[in-house]
C-alpha cells in the first residue's frame, strides 16, 4: 500500500494541485487496494509546485511540477509499477535529490509539520507530539515558569518588532484585571509575504497550541485570531480546527483536566494593511475604524475592550510549543547572541528557488540567496535583497555577508520584518522598486497622521516623476527631507517605516536615482519612459517576428533585412525584446 | 502613576508621569501649538504640530501623546521642533485648497477687507461697511472716485462674467454714510510728535492713523490746501473739490495741526523740524515735476507741462484754450489733461501716443469717457520737433511709429517709421509724459543724508519705509515714483503702523500681515470652479450726458443706486474664509513662516456643503484633526460626523454621506467651535458669509435651567454668533442648539421695539409706566393677576413681584405653574451638575427629564459611557431605553408608584444609607410605611444601590407633578444619592426662591385661579407670557385691563392696554440661577432694542406706584435681604453656588389617592455619599 500526498497549500492550489489531486482521486479509486490519497500543506518549495509525495513505508519520494498527465505517469510508473520516474523527482526521502540543497541548510521549527501531515487532522498533529507542550505546561509548569522559559529561549516577536516575547508576556501577566485577552495577529499584509499563511494552512494546531500556552502564562482565557479575509483556506482550517478542538474538550472550560479555561475566536480582517498594527487591529476587532492610537497606554495595560491584552503573531506562537517541549536551551542554542532560533522567510523575486525557507539566525544573506535558494535566475548578477516588505529596506549585494540577526539587519537600514525577502538582479530598477513599495504604503495609509497621509503621497509623486524621466535635482533632497519627517513623526509602524525602501535605495543606489534624473536613463532598463528599444543590425536576420508581434506596428523592415523601430510610436511594451530569437533587440 | 523629574526648556520640573508633555508644558505656562488636541478628549496625535524635541533621546516627539518621563530633556522651541512643526503645517497646507482672503484683498495695496464691506453693504449695513473700509483706507470718498482698482482687475468674478464693481460700492457707502462719521474722537496725546511733509493721500493717511493712536501730528504742505495730487492733479469733474474738502476736513479734525503754504527747503527743513522737537518725520512729497519731452523749444508758452496745466486749472481757474490742442502721452494725466482741455474750450483735443491703445497705461474707463466726450486719439504717433512760425506755435512734427520687440517692461518698443514725418497742427500742446520728484529740499541737512535712487526717488526700505536717516520715513510717489492714490494711501497706513511700533518697541520692524492661504499657490481655479454661478453682468455707472458734460465741470459719475448695490454685492463670490479672524492653522502658519507651496502636489477638492441651516462644512479646509468627529461621537454621543475613506482620500463627512441636518445631528454647533480651521463654520444670519469681525460679550443662555454662560460675538445686532464660555484658554465650552442658534431671536427684525398704549400708539417708557400704574390703581390686590415667564432675570422677577406687592396683590406666578393644582414643593438640587459625570448609578425619572436640557444630558450620557449604570423610571424613547441598564417602564404620571416601590425595595433589601436617613427629622416615619409593591424588576433595580458609591437621582421639576418630585427627593434621601432637580426655564430656581419664597403661596394660587374663573380678576399684567399656550387663555382674554411686556407680538400684546417691549437676557444686566443653584451674573451684550431694560421700566413703574426707587444695585440688595443665599449678588465676586440647608424630612407621600402631605425642606447641599466620594474640586 502506497500513500500519495498532494501539497494543497495555496501555492500548490494556484499552481494547479487541484487538478493533480482530482487525477489521483480517480486513479486511487480504481486501485483502492494499491494506494491511498491524502493532502498536506506547503513544504516550502513553492517553485516546484504542484508537489506530490509517494510514500512506501518510511521511504518517500517527492515529485515536482506535477500535472494531471504526469500524475498518471507517476501513478502507473511508480505507484503501480514500483519504479521512480527520475525525471520528475525533486527530492528523495528529503535527504537527496536535485533539490536537496534547498533543505540542507534549513532548520524546521516553525515549519516542522508543514507539508508533513494533514493539517485538518488533530490525530496526525498529536502523532507529531501535538498538544504535548500545553499539557506539559499545565501539569508541570507554573505560568511564571512558562514565561521564564520564553525569556530563556530568547524568542523575539516574529511579526517584525522583534520585542522579546517573554518580556511582553511578563507585562501582560503582571497586569491585574478580571479579564485579559490574547490576540494572534494573522493579518499578514506585506506584499509577497506568506509565511503566516503557510503555517496557518499547513499547521494550524501548533499556532493554537502556542496560544493556549501563552494564555495560560499571562492568565488570558479569551483569545482572538485576527486573520485577513484574503486567506480563506487559513480561516476555514482555523475555524474547523477550533470546532474540533472544542468537541474534543481541548478548548473550553478546564482544558486537559486543568483549572485553565481557554476559548479562541477567529475574526476576519477586511484587508487594511494598517490593521496589522496592534492598536489598529484591536480597534478593528472592536468594530471601530481601523486606525492606530497613541501608545501608551500599551495593550498590556489597556488593550482590547480596555482590558490587558497580549498580541503576538502566527510565527511567534508556532515556536512556543517546540520551545516548551524541547527546552529553551535547545532553542537558544540556535542563532546569534541576541537573535535566537530560526526565522522563516518568504523568498520571492529573481532567486532560482522561491518559496518558504526556515533558517537558523546567524546565516548570511548570501547563504540564503545562494546556498538555499540556488542563486539568481539565469545566473544574472545579484543586486540586492529587499527585506521587511514595504516597511523594510534594501540590502545591496555588497552587504550580502550581513548576518541574519535583528541588530545586524537594522544596521543596514532594512529591518528583519516579518520575513519577506525579495531577491533582485541587475534588471531590477531600484527607483521603480522603491516606487512600488511606496505605492503600497501610500494606498494603505489610514490617513490619520499628517505626515503619513500627505507626506507619503508627496514622496510617491516625486518618484513617479523620476521614473517618468521628469526628475529634478532637488527631488533627491526633497525625498530625503520628506522621508526623515515621515519616519520621525508618524504614530504607527506603517508611517514610521514607509520611507525605508526609498531611503535605503537612495543610500545604496544613489547612482541609479542620479542616472534617472541627470541622464534620463534607467540603468536597469526597466523604467518604460527611459528605455529605448533598438535593433542590432548585425544580429537582426529579418525574421519579421518582432514586426508581427508589435502591438503598435512600429517595427518596419523587409524580410531578411534588418528591421527598424519607429521610436515615436513605440510604447515600450518590450514585446519585441521578449520574442526576438536572435537577441537582436536591445534596451538602451 | 509616579512623580518624575525632567527638564522643560532647561528648567527642572517635577510632574506626574500620567501627564503628557503638552499638559505639563501648559501647566508651566509654556504654550505648545496644536491643532488636534482637545483636553476633553483622549490624545489623538494626528496633526503633528505639537512636536517637541527630547534632546537626550535624540528625536522629536508628539507632546500631546507622550507622557513625561524621568530625566527627559524637553525643548519646546528647539530648531528641530520648529522645523518639524513647519513641515507638518506645510504638508497640511499643500492640501488646503482654500483662500484665507480673496484676491481682491491680497492685491489691494491697503488690504481693504473688500469681501467684508461688500457683505455689510449687501445687508444694508452701509455705515458698518464704511467703518470697515476706513480701518485701512481712510479716504473712501476720494478713493471711491479715482481708484485704479487693482481689486477689480484681480476679481475672480471675471471668470464667471465680469469683475465686481467694487469701487462703485465703496463710493456708494462713502457718499451715503460719510456725514454720520462725525468728528473723530480727539485721542489724548501720547507725547510723541510726528511731522508729515506733504498733505496728499499718503501724508493724510499716515497722519490720520497716527493721530488716532495719540501721536501729535503736524502736516506741512507747500500748497494752499491739503489733498496733494488728489486736489491739484485730479480734475474737478472726477473728484469735486467739495468732496475732497469734506474728506480732508474729517481726517484732520481729530486734532492734526496743519501748516499749508510751507515748502520744504524754503519755509522749513528737516533740521528745523528736528529742532522743533518732532520725534519722527514722514516724507510724502509726491511727484510734482513734469518730465520734459526733450524737444527744442518745448518751453514755448503754448506748450504746457501736464501737471502744471492741471494744477493751474485748480489754483487759477480754467484758461481759455482755443483751437486744436494736442496732448502728448498715454497715462492718466494725459487723459485728465485732454478732458480738462475740452472743458477749457478747446475746439479739438487729440491725444498723441507712441504705442497703441493696448499698451496705453491710462485706465480703460477714463479712456472710454474721454472718447465719449469727443477726445481724439492718434496712436503710433511721436513728436519729434516743435514747429513754430515766429512766436506762434504751429504744431508738432511727428513720426509715425511701429512696434518692435518687447522691451524691459514687456511692452513692444515703438520705433520710428523712416520718412513718415508730418506736421501735427496744434495751437496748444500739453506734454503729459511723466512726472518726477523735486527732492532739492532734502539736501544739506545735518540730520543726515537722505539717500535717493537712480530714478530720483527717496530710497527707503520697501517694508518699513525707513530712509537712510533714523526717524525719517518716506512713502507715496516721492518714494515709489508716480503711482496710484491707493498705493500712496497704503504707504501712509504702513508708515503709521511702523512708526507706532517703533515708538512702542524701539525697533523698526516690518508690519506683519500674517499668513494667507491662497488657492492660486496650489492651483489657479479652473473653469470647473466657476460652474454653478449664475451669470450677471456688473452695473454701469450712471453718468452725465456725454455731450453736455464736456462743457462743464460737474462730476461725471453720478453714483450707483441702492438696487445696483444689492445686485452687485450679491455677485461677490466670497472667495475668502469666514474663519479668517480665528483660524489656528492661519495663525500657526504665520508664526512658523510656512511656505504653502513647499509640498505642493496632488490636490483633493471638495464641494462646500451649506445645506444645514446653521452650519457650513467645507472639506477643502479640513485638516483631519478629527476634533469634530471625536467630540460629536465621544462627548456628545451623537456621531453625526465621521471619517470616510482612507489615506489621502480621507474626508470628514456627515454620517452615511447624508446632509448634516438629515443625520442624528442635534445642531449643537460644538463641532464649529472645536474646528481649528474654517472647515466647519457658522452660517451667517446675513445673506453673505462675511467675514464679519466680532468681539465676544459674555452673557447667559435664556432657555433652559442648565445655566450655560455664553459669548455673544458681534459687532452690532445685525450679525452675531454664539460660542460657549471657554473653560480655559485652550478649551472651548459646550452648548446646545438652543443657546447657540436659538439666541438668534435677539436679532430678529420682528422684535417689539416701542412701548405703546391702546388707542394712543407709540409712547415713551415713562408714559407706559404711568399708564400701567393708572390701570391698576384703585383695584384691590386680589383683583390683579401677575403672570411671568421664569426666563427673566432674578432682578426683573423681584421688581415684578415688588410691583404686585405694591398693589397689595399676592397673585404672582410663573405662567406654567398657574395651571397646576398646587405649587410644587421647593425641592432643590443637592448636587452640582458637573458632578454627574462621576456618578456610578443614575436614576432618571419621567420621559422628559432631560429633553429640554441637552447640555446636561451630554454629561449624563458621558457618565453612562464611562460606566455608570442607568435606572430609568417612566416611559422612554428608544435611545434612552437602550442606554438604560434597567428600565422600569410605566405610563406617564405613574412614576410615583414605581418610585415608591423602588424606595420600598431599597429598604427591604437594607440598602438605605443609614447616615443619610438618620439626618431626616422624620426618619421614624419610614417604619411601617406602606410602599407600593415591588416587582422582581424593581427589586433588581434596587440592588444596584448595593455597589453604588456615587448615585444620583435626576427629576425634572417642570415636567413632573409635585409628587414625583417629592418621591425623587425621598429616594435620594433614602439612598444618600445626590439629587438633581432639572428645570426647563432659565431662571426657574431664582423665580422660585425669590417670588415663591416671599410673595405668594399655594393657597394664593388656588384663590387666584378661582378668582379668574369667576371673572373677579380686573387686571392682568403679563411678563413674557404668551397666553396662547395656557389653559386659562380664554379667561385672561376677558380681563378688562391688561398690560403685556414681551419680545414679540402675541394675542396678549395685540390686546394689551399697555404694551412694553421686554428686554431679553442678552440686553440686560442681571442674574439667573441654574437648576443646581449657581448664580450667574451677566452684563448686557447688546444695548436694549427699546432703549430701556426691564429693570428701568419696572423700577419706574414701582416708583410711580409709590414704591421705593430701585436701580439694579438696589434690587440686588433687596433680594439679598429677603433671601440671604443671594448675598453674593451684591458683591463683585465671580458666580457662586447658593448655600442652603440639608434635607430635613421624608415627604413619604403615598400613592396619589391617599396623599400624605409632608413638607420637604429645601435641600441644597451635596448628598452624603457624594460628599464623601466627590472628587470634584470645590467651585472657584
Amino acid at each position: 500500500m502506497k500513500k500519495i500526498v498532494v501539497g494543497m497549500g495555496t501555492c500548490g492550489v494556484s499552481a494547479g494541485a487541484g487538478k493533480v489531486l482530482e487525477a489521483f482521486k480517480d486513479l486511487v479509486a480504481a486501485n483502492s487496494d494499491k494506494a491511498e490519497l491524502a493532502s498536506t500543506g506547503c513544504v516550502g518549495m513553492c517553485y516546484r509546485e504542484p508537489l506530490v509525495e509517494i510514500w512506501e513505508g518510511d521511504r518517500r519520494t517527492l515529485y515536482g511540477d506535477m500535472t494531471a498527465e504526469k500524475a498518471k505517469e507517476v501513478f502507473e510508473g511508480h505507484v503501480l509499477g514500483g519504479t521512480e520516474l527520475a525525471q520528475y523527482v525533486a527530492l528523495k526521502d528529503y535527504s537527496e535529490g536535485p533539490e536537496f540543497s534547498y533543505l540542507d541548510r534549513q532548520v524546521k521549527v516553525v515549519l516542522r509539520n508543514c507539508g508533513f501531515m494533514d493539517p485538518d487532522s488533530i490525530e496526525e498533529y498529536e502523532a507529531r507530539d501535538g498538544y504535548k507542550a500545553i499539557q506539559k505546561a499545565l501539569k508541570e509548569m507554573t505560568p511564571a515558569e512558562v514565561i521564564q522559559s520564553m525569556l530563556d529561549s530568547g524568542l523575539r516577536g516574529r511579526g517584525g518588532g522583534g520585542f522579546p516575547v517573554g518580556q511582553k508576556w511578563k507585562f501582560a501577566a503582571a497586569s491585574v484585571s478580571d479579564t485579559k485577552y490574547l490576540i494572534c495577529n494573522a493579518d499578514e499584509g506585506d506584499p509577497g509575504a506568506f509565511m503566516d499563511r503557510s503555517v496557518l494552512e499547513g499547521d494550524p494546531h501548533s499556532v493554537i497550541e502556542g496560544m493556549m500556552i501563552a494564555g495560560y502564562a499571562i492568565g488570558a482565557e479569551h483569545a482572538y485570531i485576527y486573520c485577513r479575509a484574503e486567506y480563506p483556506l487559513a480561516v476555514r482550517r482555523l475555524r474547523e480546527s477550533i470546532e474540533k478542538l472544542k468537541a474534543k474538550g481541548y478548548l473550553g472550560h478546564n482544558i486537559f483536566g486543568s483549572s485553565f479555561s481557554f476559548e479562541v475566536k477567529v475574526k476576519e480582517g477586511a484587508g487594511a494593511f494598517v490593521c496589522g498594527e496592534e492598536t489598529a487591529l484591536m480597534a478593528s476587532i472592536e468594530g471601530k475604524r481601523g486606525t492606530p492610537r497613541p501608545r501608551p497606554p500599551y495593550p498590556a495595560i489597556k488593550g482590547l475592550w480596555g482590558k490587558p491584552t497580549n498580541i503576538n503573531n502566527v510565527e511567534t506562537f508556532a515556536n512556543v510549543p517546540w520551545i516548551i517541549l524541547n527546552g529553551a536551551d535547545k532553542y537558544a542554542a540556535m542563532g546569534t547572541e541576541k537573535s535566537k532560533g530560526t526565522k522563516v522567510f518568504a523568498i520571492a523575486g529573481k532567486a532560482k528557488r522561491t518559496g518558504l525557507v526556515e533558517v537558523p539566525m546567524g546565516l548570511t544573506i548570501k547563504n540564503v540567496v545562494f546556498d538555499v535558494c540556488g542563486g539568481i535566475k539565469d545566473d544574472r548578477q545579484f543586486k540586492a535583497v529587499q527585506m521587511g516588505g514595504p516597511s523594510g529596506g534594501c540590502i545591496p549585494a555588497s552587504l550580502a555577508d550581513t548576518i541574519i540577526d535583528y541588530e545586524q539587519i537594522t544596521k543596514t537600514g532594512a529591518i528583519m520584518g516579518s520575513g519577506g525577502m525579495v531577491v533582485m538582479d541587475d534588471t531590477t530598477c531600484m527607483v521603480e522598486m522603491a516606487r512600488f513599495f511606496l505605492t503600497f504604503t501610500q494606498l494603505e495609509s489610514c490617513g490619520k497622521c499628517t505626515s503619513c497621509r500627505i507626506g507619503t503621497l508627496r514622496m510617491l509623486e516625486i518618484l513617479e516623476e523620476i521614473v517618468a524621466g521628469r526628475g529634478k535635482e532637488e527631488h533627491l533632497t526633497q525625498l530625503e527631507e520628506l522621508g526623515q519627517i515621515i519616519k520621525g513623526s508618524s504614530q504607527c509602524g506603517l508611517g514610521q517605516t514607509a520611507p525605508n525602501p526609498v531611503l535605503t535605495t537612495m543610500k545604496y543606489f544613489r547612482d541609479e536615482y542620479e542616472a534617472h534624473i541627470r541622464e534620463h536613463r534607467c540603468p536597469a532598463h526597466s523604467c518604460g519612459a527611459l528605455v529605448k528599444f533598438v535593433v542590432n543590425e548585425v544580429k537582426c536576420v529579418g525574421c519579421t517576428l518582432c514586426a508581427r508581434q508589435c502591438p503598435t506596428k512600429c517595427i518596419s523592415g523587409e524580410a531578411k533585412k534588418p528591421h527598424l523601430i519607429d521610436e515615436s510610436k513605440c510604447i515600450k511594451c518590450g514585446k519585441c525584446f521578449t520574442v526576438c530569437n536572435f537577441s537582436a533587440i536591445s534596451k538602451v | 502613576m509616579a512623580s518624575v523629574t525632567f527638564k522643560l526648556n532647561g528648567k527642572e520640573v517635577v510632574a506626574d508621569n500620567s501627564k503628557t508633555i503638552l499638559q505639563v508644558a501648559r501647566d508651566n505656562g509654556v504654550d505648545i501649538p496644536t491643532l488636534c488636541y482637545d483636553p476633553r478628549l483622549p490624545p489623538y496625535g494626528s496633526c503633528l504640530v505639537c512636536v517637541v524635541e527630547v534632546r537626550n533621546m535624540g528625536r522629536t516627539l508628539m507632546s500631546c501623546t507622550t507622557p513625561v518621563g524621568e530625566g527627559m530633556d524637553i525643548w519646546t522651541d528647539s530648531e528641530s521642533a520648529l522645523k518639524a512643526r513647519k513641515s507638518a503645517l506645510e504638508m497640511l497646507l499643500s492640501n488646503h485648497y482654500a483662500d484665507c482672503r480673496g484676491p481682491c484683498y491680497v492685491k489691494c495695496p491697503a488690504n481693504v477687507d473688500i469681501q467684508g464691506y461688500l457683505a455689510f453693504a449687501n445687508a444694508g449695513l452701509y455705515k458698518e461697511a464704511l467703518d470697515l473700509i476706513r480701518e485701512t483706507n481712510p479716504m473712501p470718498l476720494s478713493c471711491g472716485r479715482v481708484c485704479v482698482r487693482y481689486c477689480e482687475a484681480n476679481c475672480r468674478r471675471q471668470d464667471v462674467d465680469s469683475p465686481g464693481a467694487i469701487n462703485f460700492m465703496k463710493r456708494y457707502v462713502a457718499d451715503l454714510e460719510y456725514d454720520r462719521l462725525g468728528t473723530p474722537e480727539i485721542v489724548p496725546s501720547n507725547g510723541k510728535k510726528v511731522a508729515i511733509v506733504g498733505g496728499g493721500p499718503s501724508g493724510l493717511t499716515c497722519g490720520y492713523y497716527l493721530r488716532q493712536q495719540g501721536f501729535e501730528v503736524t502736516i506741512l504742505d507747500m500748497q494752499p490746501k491739503l489733498g496733494g495730487m488728489l486736489r491739484y492733479g485730479i480734475p474737478e469733474y472726477r473728484l469735486p473739490q467739495a468732496v475732497l474738502d469734506k474728506e480732508v476736513a474729517q481726517l484732520v479734525s481729530g486734532g492734526i495741526q496743519v501748516r499749508t503754504g510751507a515748502k520744504l527747503g524754503v519755509d522749513f527743513t528737516l533740521d528745523s523740524l528736528k529742532a522743533e522737537g518732532f520725534d519722527a518725520i514722514y516724507l510724502a512729497l509726491g511727484s510734482w515735476v513734469a518730465k520734459g519731452m526733450g524737444l527744442e523749444n518745448e518751453n514755448h508758452p503754448h506748450i504746457l507741462p501736464g501737471i502744471v496745466f492741471l494744477e493751474g486749472v485748480k489754483r487759477n481757474g480754467p484758461p481759455e484754450l482755443k483751437g486744436n490742442v494736442a496732448i502728448v502721452g498715454g497715462g492718466n494725466t494725459a487723459i485728465d489733461a485732454a478732458r480738462t482741455a475740452l472743458r477749457c474750450g478747446a475746439d479739438k483735443v487729440t491725444v498723441l501716443y507712441r504705442r497703441t491703445r493696448t499698451e496705453m497705461p491710462a485706465d480703460d474707463i477714463e479712456v472710454e469717457d474721454a472718447i465719449e466726450e469727443g477726445v481724439e486719439f492718434a496712436y503710433l504717433t511721436a513728436p519729434n520737433k516743435v514747429v513754430t512760425e515766429g512766436d506762434k506755435l504751429l504744431g508738432l512734427e511727428c513720426y509715425l511709429m511701429e512696434l518692435g520687440e518687447p522691451d524691459a517692461s514687456g511692452r513692444r518698443k515703438p520705433e520710428k517709421v523712416k520718412g513718415s514725418e508730418f506736421l501735427f497742427k496744434a495751437d496748444w500742446v500739453v506734454s503729459a509724459i511723466g512726472q518726477d520728484q523735486d527732492l532739492s529740499g532734502l539736501k544739506n541737512q545735518t540730520l543726515g543724508e537722505i539717500k535717493t535712487t537712480k530714478w530720483n526717488s527717496i530710497e527707503a526700505d520697501p517694508e518699513t519705509l525707513l530712509t537712510s536717516v533714523e526717524g525719517v520715513f518716506a512713502g507715496g510717489d516721492a518714494m515709489s515714483g508716480p503711482a496710484a492714490a491707493i498705493d500712496a494711501i497704503a504707504a501712509g497706513g504702513r508708515a503709521a503702523k511702523v512708526i507706532e511700533k517703533w515708538f512702542q518697541t524701539g525697533k523698526v520692524e516690518k508690519f506683519q500681515a500674517g499668513f494667507l492661504s491662497k488657492r492660486a499657490v496650489l492651483e489657479v481655479p479652473t473653469s470647473d470652479f466657476f460652474v454653478g454661478y449664475q451669470k450677471a453682468e456688473r452695473p454701469e455707472m450712471p453718468k452725465l450726458d456725454r455731450h453736455e458734460r464736456a462743457k462743464n465741470w460737474e462730476e461725471v459719475d453720478l453714483g450707483v443706486t441702492v438696487d445696483q448695490v444689492k445686485a452687485e454685492t450679491n455677485r461677490c463670490l466670497s472667495c475668502g474664509c469666514n474663519s479668517v479672524f480665528d483660524c489656528d492653522l492661519k495663525v500657526f502658519s504665520g508664526n512658523y513662516d510656512v511656505q504653502q507651496e513647499h509640498f505642493k502636489g496632488k490636490l483633493k477638492k471638495h464641494k462646500m456643503d451649506d445645506r444645514h441651516p446653521y452650519i457650513i462644512l467645507d472639506a477643502n479646509k479640513c485638516i483631519l484633526c478629527g476634533r469634530c468627529v471625536r467630540y460629536c461621537g465621544e462627548l456628545i454621543n451623537v456621531s453625526a460626523l465621521g471619517f470616510i475613506d482612507r489615506g489621502y482620500d480621507t474626508v470628514v463627512k456627515p454620517s452615511l454621506n447624508k446632509a448634516l441636518a438629515d443625520t442624528t445631528c442635534i445642531s449643537c454647533g460644538n463641532c464649529i467651535e472645536v474646528c481649528p480651521t474654517g472647515a466647519i463654520t457658522f452660517k451667517a444670519n446675513l445673506e453673505k458669509p462675511g467675514p464679519y469681525r466680532t468681539a465676544p460679550y459674555r452673557s447667559a443662555c435664556s432657555f433652559c435651567g442648565v445655566g450655560c454662560e455664553l459669548d455673544i460675538n458681534h459687532s452690532g445686532r445685525d450679525y452675531f454668533f454664539v460660542t460657549a464660555k471657554p473653560i480655559d484658554p485652550f478649551t472651548e465650552g459646550e452648548l446646545c442648539a438652543k443657546g447657540r442658534f436659538g439666541t438668534y431671536y435677539v436679532g430678529s427684525k420682528d422684535r417689539l421695539a416701542n412701548p405703546s398704549l391702546k388707542g394712543k400708539g407709540k409712547v415713551d417708557m415713562g408714559a407706559a409706566a404711568s399708564a400701567l400704574v393708572a390701570g391698576l390703581k384703585g383695584l384691590k390686590g386680589e383683583e390683579i393677576l401677575f403672570l411671568a415667564s421664569p426666563r427673566i432675570s432674578s432682578e426683573t422677577a423681584f421688581l415684578f413681584a415688588s410691583l404686585a406687592k405694591q398693589f397689595g396683590s399676592r397673585n404672582i406666578f410663573a405662567a406654567e405653574d398657574f395651571g397646576r393644582a398646587a405649587l410644587p414643593a421647593a425641592v432643590a438640587s443637592t448636587l452640582k451638575q458637573e458632578a454627574v459625570e462621576q456618578a456610578d448609578l443614575i436614576v432618571t425619572v419621567g420621559e422628559n427629564a432631560l429633553k429640554e436640557n441637552p447640555v446636561f444630558a451630554f454629561k449624563v450620557r458621558r457618565a453612562i459611557s464611562a460606566g455608570a449604570k442607568l435606572i430609568h423610571v417612566g416611559p422612554a424613547d428608544l435611545a434612552w431605553k437602550r442606554l438604560a441598564t434597567c428600565h422600569l417602564p410605566c405610563a406617564a404620571g405613574e412614576e410615583t408608584q414605581v418610585l415608591s416601590a423602588l424606595s420600598g425595595a431599597v429598604l427591604k433589601a437594607g440598602l438605605q444609607d443609614a447616615e443619610s436617613v438618620a439626618k431626616a427629622s422624620n426618619a421614624a416615619a419610614l417604619q411601617g410605611f406602606t410602599f407600593a409593591p415591588a416587582s422582581e424588576l424593581v427589586e433588581r433595580a434596587a440592588a444596584f444601590f448595593q455597589a453604588a458609591t456615587k448615585p444620583a437621582v435626576i427629576v425634572n421639576r417642570d415636567a413632573s407633578s409635585g409628587s414625583e418630585l417629592q418621591w425623587s427627593g425621598d429616594l435620594a434621601l433614602l439612598t444618600g444619592a445626590g439629587l438633581l432637580v432639572v428645570r426647563n426655564e432659565a431662571n426657574g430656581q431664582g423665580f422660585q426662591d425669590i417670588v415663591y419664597g416671599g410673595f405668594t403661596s399655594s393657597d394664593d394660587l388656588a384663590k387666584a385661579q378661582a378668582a379668574l374663573a369667576a371673572g373677579a380678576i380686573k387686571a392682568v399684567v403679563l411678563l413674557g407670557v404668551d397666553p396662547a399656550g395656557l389653559s386659562c387663555a380664554e379667561a385672561l382674554a376677558k380681563v378688562p385691563f391688561s398690560a403685556a411686556m414681551d419680545l414679540f407680538a402675541t394675542e396678549a400684546t395685540e390686546r394689551a392696554d399697555v404694551l412694553v417691549p421686554l428686554t431679553p437676557i442678552a440686553e440686560e444686566d442681571g442674574s439667573i440661577v441654574s437648576f443646581d443653584g449657581r448664580i450667574i451674573k451677566f452684563k448686557r451684550a447688546f444695548k436694549p432694542l427699546s432703549g430701556f431694560d426691564n429693570v428701568s421700566f419696572l423700577g419706574e413703574s414701582l416708583q410711580a406706584a409709590g414704591g421705593a426707587k430701585l436701580d439694579l444695585a438696589g434690587v440686588r440688595s433687596a433680594i439679598a435681604q429677603q433671601a440671604p443665599a443671594y448675598a453674593s449678588l451684591c458683591a463683585e465676586t465671580p458666580n457662586v453656588y447658593l448655600s442652603g440647608a440639608a434635607p430635613k424630612a421624608f415627604a413619604l407621600a403615598t400613592l396619589p389617592t391617599e396623599a400624605q402631605a409632608l413638607a420637604y425642606g429645601s435641600a441644597t447641599t451635596f448628598g452624603r455619599r457624594w460628599a464623601q466620594n466627590n472628587r470634584l474640586k470645590p467651585a472657584k
